[in-house]
């Protein structure tokens, strides 16, 4: 008869960090880099669709992962949904900044991923047209809009990590889904 | 003129007529979108939807965790 293994401390993703984040207390700084490694992508994600920019998505991501690890003994739960306050913290005092300042998107350097130059074409013409519009809605729908059609996430995901009930959530959403629409409608008729 | 408000404590508890008063709408399910009220552009939510599809493929830069390593060692 087969049995199966108990569980280790290691299948739950929160004690799993949970250990990593021990071992860079320990002194194991380089163990640091798998928690970068498990979370950079997501993150990444949500920082280029505040910004519109890689470049300065990188920057705040790099600034926020130095925060962390000098605060990692501060963690109380999960190591993910902090980081990602950090991050998210991070991007709307950019957007603070730069509001001040001037706004300045530029094209970011990821494989395109289409078949054709034509597509191509068409493609990076929404690509700008989007980073234009997201760029004029209010962060808090900016901010929902890019965590639910862009990193993906539920709404009680989303409700989790901003602390914030799933119907204001939707409306975010609906509001932000609305807002692109009377922005971008003319250039898609 | 006289008020037609009951004084009867009972009628605090009554439940409201369901005709005039009908019961909320049920909570929709927890990842459904509210429509949008302006009839949606089919083309483009296709576009913004390739796009967003585009976008949920992205990934943080090569070696970046190397270089947050190499930050922190500097330190």
């Amino acid at each position: 008869m087969r049995t199966v293994a108990p569980p280790t401390v290691q299948d739950d993703p929160i004690d799993a960090d949970q250990a990593v984040i021990d071992r860079v207390i320990a002194g194991d700084r380089n163990a640091f880099g798998v928690l970068i490694e498990r979370y950079s992508d997501v993150l990444f994600r949500h920082a280029y669709g505040m910004t519109g920019s890689a470049d300065v998505a990188e920057d705040i991501l790099q600034v926020s992962f130095i925060k962390a690890f000098h605060h990692l003994g501060e963690v109380r739960g999960r190591f993910d949904a902090w980081v990602f306050r950090i991050v998210a913290n991070g991007c709307k005092d950019w957007l603070k900044n730069i509001r001040r300042t001037h706004l300045s998107y530029e094209e970011d350097d990821q494989p395109s991923g289409y078949e054709t130059p034509e597509e191509e074409l068409d493609r990076g013409e929404m690509r700008r047209d989007l980073d234009r519009a997201l760029a004029a809605l209010p962060d808090s729908l900016r901010e929902a809009f890019v965590m639910k059609h862009v990193e993906g996430r539920s709404y009680e995901e989303m409700a989790d990590l901003l602390d914030a009930t799933v119907g204001a959530l939707k409306m975010r959403v609906h509001r932000a889904r609305e807002a692109l629409q009377k922005l971008l409608e003319d250039r898609y008729a | 003129m006289m008020s037609h408000e009951s004084l009867d404590p009972r009628d605090a508890v009554r439940t409201p007529d369901a005709a005039t008063h009908p019961a909320p709408a049920a909570e929709p399910m927890a990842d459904r979108e509210v429509p949008l009220a302006s009839p949606e552009n089919p083309a483009l939510w296709a576009a913004i939807d390739a796009e967003t599809a585009r976008r949920r493929t992205m990934r943080a830069p090569a070696g970046f965790a190397a270089r947050v390593l190499a930050k922190l060692a500097d330190r």
